[in-house]
């Protein structure tokens, strides 16, 4: 079992990225962090208030048997409790992540999907005025901050300067219909924002895969561009458009998307991790740490698994 | 004299470039017959590979244009059709192999795959009945084990059986004409033989036509009925095979023979004569004759304008003024 050998050697290599990962995210945390002590304790506390604090938040160990406990905590997956609102760790994850997931996948599975098709049609058209003018429209989308192009949304979708139908802020999923209530001003906004993006990105793969001899060998024996762009070029392509989505995830998982989640009051992964950050909250951000390492090495994988699906030279070795 | 099958007549084309408009092609004329074999040669650069293109349809325009003459095929000029109606040419009518076997098959897919689509799309068989019409095909072009083979990818395969996998997705078309763009200069020598032997028999078997464009003179003599020669984007000679070996005309025809080597003659033992110079630079092309400034027997009007092509003896053409002696 050539495969099986494979992805245990794979997993085995993964656990010195994980431990580097968290090592330096712990050192972070722990030295420039911002120290909790001064927050259990009074005005004028004694030293021994302190001491009781600090032996409370686990800061009078020393750092090794703190990254130990770390570790550990890592293996079974138990980080404890938020030190900012006393909610286990694994709940708070377990109720933002799925928020996360299900308000950035609608916006990025469109964001990638429609910038292929204007990037196949911008790279057939190389140099014509249909690429100039969807590339200009790529640069244009770029240009303009999100944080605008939120605000504008709200506006026009939400306000009543506008189509005011769409709600401003909160989140519910429990149907269908409250979820494409919720979702759709935050999803247009992704959309728009990483349209140019991913337009200019695949546009440079298409470009180069349009130009191979295979494709003019396509053409000389008939195939017409529908043919060529939607099964030979894109087929060829894959592999960027694979490694491009695949390293997308953790961050859609983890971060979700913080000014999303802000603007729109939505109780997501993003605000869950900007909050913990600028709290010092440990326990949380040990959690996330850890979890974005382990979606890296696990994605990693997949994403060699999926490279030897798409192209018979690729050898897993 | 009935139609040649292609007639590419008083062919003008240009590139668009930094250094403004390049002039590829002077007014290139050229004949295919029916099942007729033709040779194009010349140096690289020449613009032999262009013409070729031209003829497909397949140059980029931009920054392409074809600035006059027709490209006529069994009647019709090809410049003048649709897109739509130029992919049904390509392949049922004109097939084309190309230079680099490594590269013109698509990597991600099996050649069982890239044959079944071709014939799919200009036959309507089954994927089925494709399938079996390409193992006949790879069976034809002498590749073994061509049930197993068909699932091949094109890394798996050797240059010279990618070559005869291209000769067989040509063919199985059933082309009237195929042009093959230096189809053996990428494989290595012994295998160029057997490819260059089998393209020529299937051709005359299939009774196809084939335009083949080499630099390569040795492959016109083993193969060519007819050839005509390339100097800086114009067609400075044109013979049968067999006039143009025994007696060239245009002095850079004569310079190209004298470059091979003979095995009856003095130059045995001795160093292969070349060309002096070099060939001039697309955007630098002198007001004459291209080749005067290299041309051993140049006189004071070779550098007036270019050279027409004028007939010498029937089926011997040359641009030149002071044409080589037949003698």
């Amino acid at each position: 079992m050539a495969g099986l050998g494979y992805l245990i050697r794979r997993l085995a290599t993964g656990i010195p990225l994980i431990l580097g990962v968290t090592f330096i995210s712990f050192l972070l945390m722990v030295y420039f962090g911002p120290d909790l002590s001064f927050e259990l304790v009074g005005k004028n506390p004694t030293a021994e208030q302190i001491a009781a604090a600090r032996a409370q938040l686990g800061y009078d160990q020393p750092f090794w048997v703190r990254y130990a406990a770390y570790l550990h905590e890592m293996v079974t997956f138990d980080f404890g409790r938020s030190v900012s609102t006393g909610q286990p760790v694994r709940g708070l994850l377990a109720d933002a992540v799925p928020v996360s997931l299900a308000l950035t996948l609608p916006g990025f599975v469109l964001g990638n999907l429609l910038g292929i098709a204007l990037a196949l049609l911008a790279a057939w058209h190389r140099g014509r005025w249909l690429d100039r003018s969807i590339m200009a429209f790529s640069v244009i989308g770029m240009s303009i901050s999100f944080l605008i192009i939120i605000i504008v949304f709200q506006l026009l979708f939400s306000s009543r300067y506008g189509l005011n139908f769409f709600p401003v802020r909160g989140w519910d999923m429990s149907s269908p219909g409250a979820y494409l209530y919720y979702v759709t001003v935050p999803t247009l906004a992704i959309v728009f924002v990483s349209l140019g993006y991913n337009t200019r990105f695949y546009r440079a793969v298409f470009v180069e895969e349009v130009g191979r001899d295979h494709v003019r060998t396509a053409r000389a024996f008939g195939a017409g561009a529908g043919i060529i762009l939607w099964k030979y070029v894109l087929k060829n392509s894959l592999i960027p458009i694979i490694t491009r989505v695949m390293f997308s995830i953790p961050s859609i998982v983890i971060a979700g998307s913080l000014l999303i989640e802000s603007y729109f009051g939505i109780p997501g992964a993003g605000k869950l991790t900007f909050d913990a950050v600028t709290t010092g909250d440990q326990p949380v951000l040990k959690a996330v740490v850890s979890l974005t390492a382990l979606m890296f090495v696990v994605v990693l994988i997949i994403n060699d698994l999926l490279y030897r699906a798409v192209d018979p030279r690729v050898a897993l070795t | 004299m009935t139609a040649p099958l292609l007639s590419i007549e008083d062919l003008d084309l240009r590139f668009a470039s930094d250094r403004g408009e390049l002039h590829a092609l002077h007014g290139v004329s050229l004949t295919v017959g029916e099942g007729e074999i033709v040779g194009l040669v010349g140096e690289s650069g020449c613009g032999k590979s262009i013409t070729a293109a031209a003829v497909m349809g397949l140059l980029p325009m931009p920054p392409a244009r074809i600035a006059g003459g027709r490209i006529v095929y069994k009647g019709q000029d090809l410049l003048t059709l649709s897109d739509r109606a130029m992919r049904r040419i390509r392949g049922p009518e004109i097939a084309m192999i190309f230079q680099e076997p490594m590269t013109a098959l698509n990597p991600v897919f099996t050649i069982g795959s890239q044959m079944s689509d071709v014939l799919c799309r200009h036959q309507r068989l089954s994927r089925r009945a494709a399938r079996l019409k390409a193992i006949d095909w790879l069976n034809r072009v002498g590749i073994a084990d061509a049930g197993a083979r068909i699932d091949a990818f094109p890394h798996q395969l050797s240059g010279g059986m990618r070559q005869r996998v291209m000769i067989a997705m040509a063919l199985s078309c059933r082309p009237r004409l195929l042009i093959a763009d230096e189809p053996t200069t990428a494989l290595d020598v012994t295998i160029q033989a057997q490819v260059l032997e089998l393209m020529r028999t299937l051709v005359r078997e299939e009774g196809v036509a084939m335009l083949l464009i080499t630099h390569d003179l040795g492959v016109v003599a083993e193969t060519c009925d007819r050839v005509h020669v390339m100097y800086c984007g114009r067609v400075v000679e044109q013979a049968t095979t067999r006039a143009l070996f025994a007696a060239p005309r245009h002095p850079y025809t004569r310079g190209l023979l004298e470059c091979l080597p003979r095995i009856d003659g003095a130059a045995i033992g001795g160093r292969l004569p070349t060309i002096p110079g070099t060939v001039p630079e697309l955007s630098k092309l002198p007001p004459g004759c291209a080749f005067a400034p290299r041309c051993p027997q140049v006189q004071a009007d070779c550098e007036q304008a270019p050279p027409p092509v004028r007939a010498l003896q029937a089926d011997h053409l040359a641009a030149c003024l002071h044409p080589v002696s037949a003698s």
